[in-house]
């Protein structure tokens, strides 16, 4: 055989592989698809059948031969007429309105395979490609694997199984599968009696009388070409399975369909639910093939003509106008700030370096600044108020507040000036001092947990003399060097209660409406399309919006509730329309409809959009009433 | 004769004698060998895991009939190294024979002794806790002198010969008892 003949010979063994992949892409074939609507039926019919004129031939016996035709009256010339049925023509718009009910819009189309695509030794996987504005989804694949196909798919996976077969499983009994048993038994049984290896008690310390230890003995009737042979084959699963299954099946398909014998287009009714979401308000739809042959060979189809859906839902309805709340301002504002200012033992002065005093110093300049900037305030007077706690005597402590009251005054007083705060000059300052805090102790005493005699100390509280009653808190040692450690530093502290007054009110309370945030933030959820929370927060509010979110919801009850005690307008009526419909009413839907159309001719075209008032149309016949 | 029989049953017994401590000896005694019409008796001892001796009897003294005969006495003691364990796996060996013979076959019957040097190879399988099947080929160079007499009742003396000769000395499938 010369080189040219062998050539040829390679050449039309390659060429005959694939004849019919190259003849589907020069004739451009792709699946169709088109949209479903719930009363067409025909997607699963056979067209060819239907296609029975009903004409015939009769052959009289003078060899005349005479067409015979169903035949029908026509109504204007009373004459009777041949009546002659056409090819159906299916005309297939590229768009649909669909409507979005509890957040969910549901999408069916028509997917249809040619029969050309269909060949035994070919799979077409269909892959639906969705597109929302800038996210695109893969709907799960549907596919057509020809009988020769899965065939050989089997093959493979037949090949790979019985290769998985021949490696020992890791839960297989070592000492029965890796070594020479019986003769491993003999000799244990000859030489080694007291070993229990057999049952998988390993003991190496024992040896025989002439001093081979355990271990070695199962080294010498291990079969290490066996542990390393399956070790091998395990590492070679993923190359055998490659080798084997040329053609995997393939996962997460709706389905996997095995086509024996060829009969016609193939189609399948594809639906879809899909969660919308703020941006999807237009959803366009395409289908991507592949067609893998038996040998190899693969070809992407050209993508499919394009299906657009454009989802309408209640949220249209929305009324986003502002709400507003009304509020009481009060002239009179009373402000409280506590600080904690650490006093050195038996020192009345406020030492900044000691403890955190610094902290607390600056956060009450901050405070005093904040509160005269914001120059909304006069500041009429400030009491400030020093504790101690009721460790000592209790005249030293009251001497002690006493001081140390006046020395945050001074602070305090300080601090206004080097602010050079103008509206702070005038303000009255008073000073209080609480010797012992008693009261503060016996709330943080029934807050605390951690004390052991909680309840006899707390009765302690109702001796008089202060003194004598630390003396008998001091009894309880554990529990009182808690208190003194813990309790007792949140106990002396100094507190500010500012009285301010509005600059700009001279009565004493005002009303003003301020807008309600919360309701907005409702309305907001309601046209991203968050249905449960919208109805959360709206549903205290009971107006139209209130009702699209329950509505929306599929919460019709509710919806209907609020919607008769709104007052009438275009789009309550529209949607009550909508309520009367889902619950079968259609004489009270119809006519709410027509209200709706009557106030406002838009809702006649909205109508169309949603299935609920749609099938009316078309049942009354209610856009000639409209056109009309 | 009769001293050949007495020394061969004191051997066998002087070893069944010695206490025995389990898988430290065996008796065997080749099928080939007594085929061949000789009775034979192999005893052994192992002195390490590795290490075991052996010495085979044979005494063949028998007569088929009046023109063929073989008279045998064989003595083969030798040594075994054990690749694996004493009684257990492929060993080889070495061992010294004598033996004296007397045999006659067709036209001429030969009389005198011979003795050699040789090395064995085999391989033991265990059969159980107590039995195992053994095979073992051996050969070696041997000195023999004999004498040559017409095969015949008192036959006629006709020479006597020696010779140095490479020979096999041990063909043997035995079956094997460790004691």
């Amino acid at each position: 055989m010369n080189r040219a003949t062998l050539f040829l010979t390679i050449l039309s063994f390659t060429t005959s592989c694939t004849p019919s992949l190259y003849k589907i892409k020069r004739d451009r074939v792709v699946p169709l698809i088109s949209h479903a609507l719930y009363s067409d039926e025909s997607y699963n019919l056979d067209h060819r059948s239907s296609n029975n004129s009903k004409s015939f031939t009769f052959k009289g016996s003078d060899g005349k031969e005479i067409i015979i035709n169903e035949a029908v009256k026509d109504p204007q010339s009373g004459e009777m007429v041949r009546l002659r049925h056409l090819n159906e023509i299916y005309v297939s718009a590229k768009s649909l309105n669909i409507s979005e009910r509890g957040g969910v819009v549901r999408l069916d189309f028509i997917i249809r395979v040619p029969e050309s695509l269909q060949k035994s030794e070919w799979q077409t996987t269909l892959l639906p490609i969705l597109t929302r504005g800038a996210d695109t989804i893969h709907l799960e694949k549907i596919i057509l694997t020809g009988y020769g196909f899965k065939r050989s798919q089997i093959k493979g996976y037949k090949r790979y199984e019985r290769f998985l077969r021949t490696i020992i499983p890791d839960d297989a009994d070592f000492i029965e599968v890796y070594t020479d048993l019986p003769n491993l038994a003999i000799f244990l049984d000859r030489h080694l009696p007291v070993s229990r290896l057999i049952s998988g008690i390993e003991n190496d310390s024992i040896t025989t009388r002439f001093g081979v230890s355990e271990k070695k003995i199962l080294e010498h009737y291990l079969k290490e070409w066996l542990i390393e042979r399956n070790n091998r084959k395990k590492e070679e699963r993923q190359r055998l399975f490659l080798k084997y299954v040329k053609h995997p099946y393939i996962k997460n398909s709706r389905l996997d369909s095995v086509i024996k014998m060829v009969n016609g287009d193939f189609a399948y009714h594809y639906s879809q639910e899909l969660n919308t979401t703020e941006s999807s308000k237009k959803i366009s739809l395409n289908i991507c093939a592949q067609v893998k042959s038996v040998w190899g060979s693969s070809l992407t189809l050209p993508c499919s003509d394009t299906l657009n859906y454009y989802i309408s839902s209640m949220i249209n309805f929305t009324d986003t106008t502002k709400r507003y709340i009304s509020k009481v301002v009060e002239r009179r504002v009373i402000e409280s700030f506590d600080t904690r200012i650490n006093f050195g033992v038996n020192s009345t002065e406020i030492d900044p370096e000691l403890d955190s005093n610094r902290f607390y110093l600056s956060r009450l300049r901050d405070y005093i600044s904040n509160v005269c900037r914001k120059n909304l305030y006069n500041t009429d007077s400030v009491i400030i108020t020093a504790f101690s706690s009721p460790e000592g005597p209790f005249k030293l402590n009251e001497d002690l507040s006493i001081h140390r009251g006046e020395s945050v005054y001074r602070y305090f007083k300080r601090s206004i000036d080097s602010l050079k705060m103008d509206s702070l000059s005038g303000p009255i300052v008073k000073r209080v001092s609480v010797a012992e805090d008693w009261p503060g102790l016996r709330n943080l005493i029934l807050q605390e947990v951690n004390l052991k005699d909680k309840s006899s100390i707390l009765k302690l509280f109702t001796i008089k003399d202060p003194d004598i009653r630390e003396s008998k808190i001091l009894l309880h040692k554990e529990d009182y060097r808690y208190i003194k450690e813990r309790l007792y530093p949140a106990l002396r502290r100094v507190s500010f209660t500012f009285h301010l007054s509005r600059k700009d009110m001279e009565k004493d309370t005002i009303h003003t409406s301020e807008e309600d945030t919360l309701y907005m933030r409702g309305v907001l959820h309601l046209q991203r399309r968050e249905y449960a929370r919208a109805v959360e927060i709206l549903k205290e509010y009971r107006d139209i919006n209130s009702a699209i979110a329950y509505l929306s919801m599929g919460k019709d009850f509710s919806a209907s509730e609020i919607l008769s005690s709104l007052k009438e307008s275009a789009s309550v009526l529209y949607l009550k329309a909508i309520v009367a419909s889902i619950r079968g009413d259609e004489e009270s839907a119809v006519n709410l409809f027509l209200r709706s159309v009557e106030l406002n001719l838009s809702m006649a075209y909205r109508g169309a959009l949603d299935p609920e008032i749609s099938f009316l149309i078309k049942k009354y016949n209610l856009n000639n009433e409209i056109y009309r | 004769m009769n001293r050949l029989i007495t020394l061969q049953t004191i051997f066998a017994f002087g070893l069944l004698s010695v206490k025995c401590h389990a898988q430290n000896y065996s008796i065997g005694s080749s099928l080939t060998a007594s085929a061949l019409g000789s009775l034979n008796i192999e005893a052994s001892g192992a002195i390490s895991g590795k290490v075991s001796f052996h010495l085979p009897l044979l005494w063949a003294p028998f007569q088929l009939n009046e023109k063929t005969k073989l008279k045998l006495f064989a003595l083969q003691p030798g040594a075994r190294w054990w690749f694996w364990h004493v009684y257990s796996g492929f060993f080889a060996g070495t061992y010294a024979t004598y033996a004296r013979f007397n045999g006659g076959i067709y036209n001429y019957r030969h009389d005198g002794y011979a003795f050699g040097v040789s090395f064995s190879g085999g391989y033991t399988k265990m059969l159980t806790r107590r039995w195992n099947i053994e095979i073992e080929l051996g050969g070696g160079l041997f000195y023999t002198k004999y004498d040559l007499y017409l095969n015949e009742s008192c036959g006629e003396y006709l020479s006597s010969t020696s010779s140095m000769m490479l020979v096999p000395s041990k063909v043997n499938i035995s079956f094997v008892y460790i004691l």
